[in-house]
């Protein structure tokens, strides 16, 4: 049951955000980084504590709707919606964004001084104070909509902020790297925008949620040609970046700024999973439902190629970046299965990622400020004994890749794994067979390079050029990740949250499983 | 009201008046007034009502006469909009340059001549505001006297009368067959001949030929272009603003008067689709591979004429409506951008993109609004082009072309790329040591440059005001029978 506020308190909580964050270069001005990060960090918090609160209360768990801010006769209505599915989103956006922008601070500052030190004049740190939040209203706003125009402007509006935030403050051949980004994903956004409009044309609305009735309009595109749904389908696939379209990925996650990646790496991309099931299999749920099972291959093939390609990585940015497309696949693959289980540990993990993916990245970042910009992890090793809170925290961070108590991922692997091996077993003995080894290589995978990885760096010999070096405190920075650490592991202990609602609210739309 | 009507005559007389000192706020004054003038007749034409205004007294179809329907009060609020904003601009901007009398003369007799076609009834009349119009460009993108601007304007001189007499022949034509020259007059004449013979006869078939290619040559329809991007880069760039958001857009207006007041969407529709297109596709791409900044945006702009035109060519009421709102639009961020370009013209002296580089450092607001002005360009939201291009993609679709559409989405990633790509080379990148010295633009060019930011944005926030500035363009459009009777009572 979906219930409509009478006060539309979360388009409030993210427009606040989205437009004070405009003053920033001015603020920048006045203030030192460190207030910059608490005024971005406070704007941010205003959706978490919102959307936390708005979840918290039993009755409107089932769903809650701002009334509609902006209607149009051909556009429709606008609103924002937070409902069991989009509650793991939100709230995994709103927590990582809100305690990146504090990591933001230090980071930024280095980096800023290092791009100097190289002659270069970069804008102001308040400036990318401004892009960082806009960016992360505008995905907490991707997230909340109930409108597909709605979801195609907000999905700009993250896509611009984040752009500008590579070309100005990336590594490496920033300009080339960001410009493939934008227009990879603008393509996709475009592929995406089209198919809506076609649905919009021959349906007669852009909506989602139908807000006189307060229903979703299930199966709302049954009679339109799957071409519609395949290309909304395969634009969010694009900006998911699945096997076959991830070619921008690697390099517009690794060549980021630490903060950025860990905001682009896990939320953005995963925002496209949620979109498959809020957009492609409620609008669409005949056609989707027929085209699952090419998902699934394409979710199996994405999960393995990425292990695979983190596996060969030297630059741990990059590592991660791969790593985020394996993770991916796991996304695709609870979403593909259409079974309850499936679907509640594809969404869930997201949460999982998006906790897990900026811990790692965080470390990432605190190891090139802590030693002047290294990456490469053929340069590292030892390290434990220098930053151990750092190693417990990559540790940690990796558990929750690999699916290990006490972490969350513990829970979404499960619920991802027991889903595929419903949808297998349906399928029929070989597809049984040959997804559980698929599931096997790709779970060892993960594993594989979570642990080489850690071991690479933080145990063995350390080299003779780090040995030298001291270590400047970070406190700072390892406090932040620590935080984002210690909700996830909360999360374990409580999945039931987001999970109870979650089933409850699949379970009538999904088809019942054998 | 009726007063209104004499404006651009009020114009044409400014020229005599000219005071050394008095003159460039002579000019201001005349403009501002242009612009009140239009945006008072704006409340009661978009009330729906048609002002007609008879010349001497004498009632059509015989006599003269001035009519302010939807679309005409479109282009005029966009001419007398961006006409005021560039006589600001050119204070600043001209002010080393001799000559300046002729200047703001042929400015003001620009802005008369688009005025004229804008809101004139009689289609004789329009040819001749159409040529003041003409000549007095070709006169602007002379004004610098340089080899390259003296090229350039020789080159628009030619294509452009020789499209001035293909609109004349076509009036010749139109006048053999139905002995009149008012343009509903003539609508309703065609209509009866039609419907009489039961076919369209072939001299309006040539006629109608001859208008496409007149006009089209003005706007910039490939393949009438060649005289475009020459003359643009050419003309100093306040001239090369004011033509590509007045000049291109005037053309337009009186293409889609006489085309489908006077012939019907059916006919025109698929022509203008097919040389959208075309023109769409390959401005883009040419647009890619410039190397100087007004030639870029000069094909930039062809890019963008093609989707007004293909919009418009669907015929349906949400493709013209995309079509017209993509056309005010276009006017907007065009000129913004040509006046962003003259901003850096005016500070480093160069608009060639090898040259430039690290700019934004040194001119921080110039590179804001010229980035908004490329985002807009390139349909991304929250900015006014987002809007337009949204609605010409799904006019498109719902018109049953979905291809079209696609071929519009593609070529809007080009846009994008190309508008990056210019906003990367100029302003972002290492500094060159020549411009360790370069200083904001003055405020004079800004405000006006800050104004059409502020339209890109608000018109990109709050869509519905540019929908219900469009919407009695586009009822006009459909339906000329009310402009028809208006005009002629009875008819």
């Amino acid at each position: 049951m979906i219930t409509q506020l009478s006060f539309p308190i979360l388009l409030i909580s993210v427009l606040m955000p989205l437009l004070l964050s405009i003053s920033f270069p001015f603020l920048g001005r006045r203030l030192k980084p460190k207030k910059l990060a608490i005024v971005s960090f406070i704007l941010l918090l205003v959706p978490l504590v919102t959307i936390t609160s708005i979840f918290m209360t039993p009755t409107l768990r089932g769903g809650a709707v701002d009334p509609p801010f902006f209607s149009h006769p051909f556009a429709g209505s606008f609103s924002m919606l937070l409902d069991p599915l989009s509650a793991p989103f939100a709230f995994g956006i709103g927590l990582v964004t809100a305690l990146v922008a504090l990591y933001s601070a230090s980071y930024m500052k280095h980096r800023i001084e290092e791009m100097e030190h190289e002659g270069l004049t970069p804008p102001s740190i308040g400036t990318y104070f401004m892009l960082y939040t806009m960016f992360s209203a505008a995905m907490m706003g991707l997230v909340l909509s109930t409108n597909l125009i709605e979801f195609y402007i907000f999905l700009e509006l993250a896509l611009l902020p984040s752009f500008f935030l590579i070309i100005w403050y990336g590594y490496g051949n920033r300009i080339r790297t960001a410009i493939m980004y934008l227009l990879w994903t603008h393509i996709g956004g475009l592929l995406f925008l089209l198919g809506v409009l076609a649905f919009g044309s021959s349906t007669g609305t852009f909506d989602i949620l139908n807000m006189q009735t307060l229903t979703f309009n299930v199966g709302l595109g049954a009679n339109l040609p799957i071409v519609v749904m395949l290309m909304i389908t395969i634009g969010l696939l694009i900006k998911m970046a699945v096997f076959g379209v991830h070619i921008w990925l690697p390099y517009a996650h690794a060549e980021a700024p630490t903060p950025v990646s860990a905001l682009l790496s896990p939320a953005l991309i995963g925002i496209s999973g949620y979109a498959l099931i809020r957009i492609s299999y409620i609008l669409f749920t005949t056609q989707f439902q027929e085209i699952s099972t090419i998902l699934l291959g394409l979710a199996l093939l994405t999960m393995i190629y990425g292990g695979l390609m983190a596996l060969a990585q030297d630059d741990f940015k990059r590592l991660l970046a791969y790593s985020s497309i394996s993770q991916m696949g796991y996304i695709l693959l609870g979403i593909s299965t259409l079974t309850i289980n499936g679907v509640t540990g594809g969404m869930l993990h997201f949460m999982t990622h998006a906790i897990g993916k900026s811990v790692l990245f965080m470390v990432a970042g605190s190891l090139i400020v802590q030693f002047r910009g290294l990456r490469s992890i053929g340069k590292m090793g030892g390290l434990a004994s220098k930053v151990p809170i750092t190693a417990t925290l990559t540790l940690i961070g990796f558990l929750f890749l690999v699916g290990i108590p006490p972490t969350l991922g513990l829970w979404s692997k499960l619920y991802i794994i027991v889903g595929t091996l419903d949808k297998a077993m349906a399928m029929g003995t070989i597809a049984l067979v040959l997804i559980s080894i698929c599931l096997v290589v790709g779970a060892g995978m993960t594993a594989a390079y979570s642990f080489f990885t850690l071991k690479r760096i933080f145990l063995g010999r350390t080299p003779r050029a780090l040995a030298g070096e001291s270590v400047r405190g970070w406190s700072n920075l390892t406090a932040v990740i620590a935080l984002v650490a210690i909700v996830g592991v909360a999360l374990f202990l409580y999945p039931a949250v987001f999970i109870d609602p979650l089933k409850d609210f699949l379970g009538p739309l999904l088809p019942s499983t054998p | 009201m009726a007063g209104a009507f004499l404006t651009p005559l009020v114009d044409v007389l400014a020229k005599r008046m000219n005071h050394p000192r008095a003159r460039d706020y002579f000019a201001l004054a005349v403009t501002v007034g242009t612009l009140l003038l239009v945006v008072d007749m704006a409340t009661s034409v978009l009330g729906g009502d048609i002002l007609v205004y008879k010349l001497g007294g004498w009632a059509p179809p015989l006599g003269i006469n001035l009519a302010v329907d939807g679309l005409g009060l479109l282009v005029g609020l966009i001419v007398a909009g961006i006409s005021t904003l560039v006589v600001i601009y050119s204070f600043v901007f001209m002010r080393q340059e001799s000559g300046l009398g002729q200047y703001y003369t042929l400015m003001l007799l620009l802005t008369a001549g688009m005025m004229g076609v804008a809101f004139t009834g009689d289609i004789f009349n329009l040819y001749v505001f159409f040529e003041i119009m003409a000549i007095s460009s070709y006169a602007l993108v002379a004004f610098r006297r340089s080899k390259i601007s003296i090229e350039g304007a020789i080159k628009y001189l030619i294509v452009g009368s020789l499209g001035t007499s293909f609109i004349l022949l076509g009036i010749a034509l139109l006048y053999g067959s139905t002995g009149t020259l008012n343009i509903a007059d003539i609508a309703s004449k065609l209509a009866v001949i039609n419907t009489t013979s039961g076919s369209t006869p072939l001299i309006s078939i040539i006629a109608l030929t001859l208008f496409v290619v007149g006009f089209g040559i003005k706007v910039g329809m490939i393949p009438f272009h060649a005289w475009l991007p020459d003359a643009y880069q050419a003309a100093p760039s306040p001239i090369s603003a004011i033509m590509a958001g007045g000049t291109a857009i005037v053309g337009v207006g009186a293409l889609l008067r006489v085309s489908y007041f006077i012939f019907g969407a059916p006919m025109v529709g698929p022509l203008l689709i097919g040389l959208g297109l075309v023109t769409m596709v390959l401005g883009a791409f040419m647009a890619l591979v410039q190397r100087d900044l007004k030639r870029l945006l000069a094909y930039s702009g062809i890019s963008q004429m093609g989707y007004i035109l293909l919009s418009i060519g669907l015929g349906t009421a949400l493709g013209i409506t995309g079509g017209l709102f993509h056309m005010l639009n276009n006017a907007v961020y065009k000129s913004l951008l040509f006046l962003a370009v003259g901003a850096i013209i005016y500070r480093v002296k160069t608009s060639r993109i090898d040259e430039l580089g690290g700019l934004g450092r040194k001119m921080p607001i110039t590179a804001g609004i010229f980035l908004v002005g490329a985002l807009a360009l390139a349909g991304m939201p929250p900015f006014n082009g987002f809007a337009s291009k949204l609605t010409i993609f799904l006019a498109g679709i719902d018109a049953g072309y979905p291809i079209l559409s696609g071929i519009a989405a593609i070529i809007s990633v080009v846009t994008l790329a190309y508008m990056i790509r210019a906003f990367i080379a100029v302003f972002l990148g290492p500094q060159t040591g020549r411009f360790e010295n370069v200083k904001e633009a003055p405020r004079s060019m800004l405000f006006p440059m800050m104004v059409l930011a502020a339209v890109c944005v608000v018109l990109g926030v709050l869509p519905q005001l540019g929908f219900s500035a469009v919407e009695p363009a586009q009822e006009v459009l459909l339906n000329p029978s009310s402009y028809i009777g208006e005009v002629i009572p009875g008819a």
